[in-house]
């Protein structure tokens, strides 16, 4: 089912469910280290907007009415599969939040997976921006030394292994926010110290 | 304008459940002694800014 006919089949969000959401984002921006904030704004990843509509078609609508040129098809379509996203040319985050996979969550579940989104999405862009060429070649290695259930949730979502190192410093920055969230700080156990220190890097995560 | 490369979305695998993206998480955390159960977010003070468009 592609994003479009899938729109189609279920109900758009209410204003409130649309403010919901809108609110989560606005908690989780207020949750980052104040540095974290700061560098975002430098790189231009600290505005969003919750949408309801499929990302691809969302973000070929943002590009178009700013001047930009359409978003390619294949890219639309690839898009519309994606819960959130950072447009780098337009400085701004969107989230799907009426997301078939975000139907029927419970309300701390919601609550926790949209601020995840947008911690994956503040991470990633911190890495696409700050990340060398040899980090990104690095990628399937450094995926490699990821803890089980990261490498496998890379690798099922079908990304192209040049997105493997912004994907997993995402993945990694967002795990490192839900331990922040829980009053838990340092390295953790389960993270191999060339990653944390590719994390601590470009995000500039200093716990 | 100038176009960079397609935007790259944070997407879950066809059969991959939110639920199965949270299991990992908490895993991980209960691995270290954390408790997984989601904490909730602090209420802000009056006069913070939101950054929403």
């Amino acid at each position: 089912m592609t994003g479009r006919e899938d729109s189609k089949r279920r109900k758009q969000l209410s204003a409130s469910e649309v403010e919901r959401a809108e609110r989560i984002l606005h908690l989780a921006w207020l949750s980052l280290p104040p540095a974290h904030r700061a560098l975002l704004e430098a790189i231009g990843a600290s505005q969003w907007q919750v949408v309801d509509q499929p990302l691809g078609a969302a973000v070929d609508g943002f590009l178009r009415s700013a001047g930009h040129r359409a978003l390619p098809l294949s890219a639309q379509r690839k898009l519309d599969l994606a819960l959130g996203v950072w447009i780098q040319e337009l400085r701004i985050i969107l989230v799907h939040a009426g997301h078939t996979k975000l139907a029927d969550l419970d309300k701390a579940t919601y609550e926790a997976f949209i601020a995840r989104t947008a911690w994956h999405e503040w991470g990633h862009a911190l890495s696409v921006v700050r990340c060398s060429q040899e980090d990104i070649a690095a990628g399937r290695r450094l995926l490699d030394l990821a803890p089980v259930g990261i490498r496998e949730g890379v690798r099922g979502a079908g990304y192209r292994s040049s997105d493997y190192t912004h994907e997993l410093v995402a993945e990694t920055y967002a795990l490192l926010m839900a331990r922040r969230q829980r009053e838990a700080s340092g390295k953790p156990l389960w993270l191999d110290d060339e990653i944390y220190n590719l994390v601590k890097r470009v995000t500039g995560w200093s716990d | 304008m100038e176009r960079l490369s397609p935007p790259v979305g944070y997407m879950l695998g066809e059969d991959q459940q939110v639920q199965d993206v949270l299991a990992v998480e908490a895993e991980l955390l209960r691995s270290e002694g954390i408790d997984p159960a989601w904490p909730g977010f602090e209420e802000p003070r009056a006069d913070t800014t939101p950054h929403q468009q």
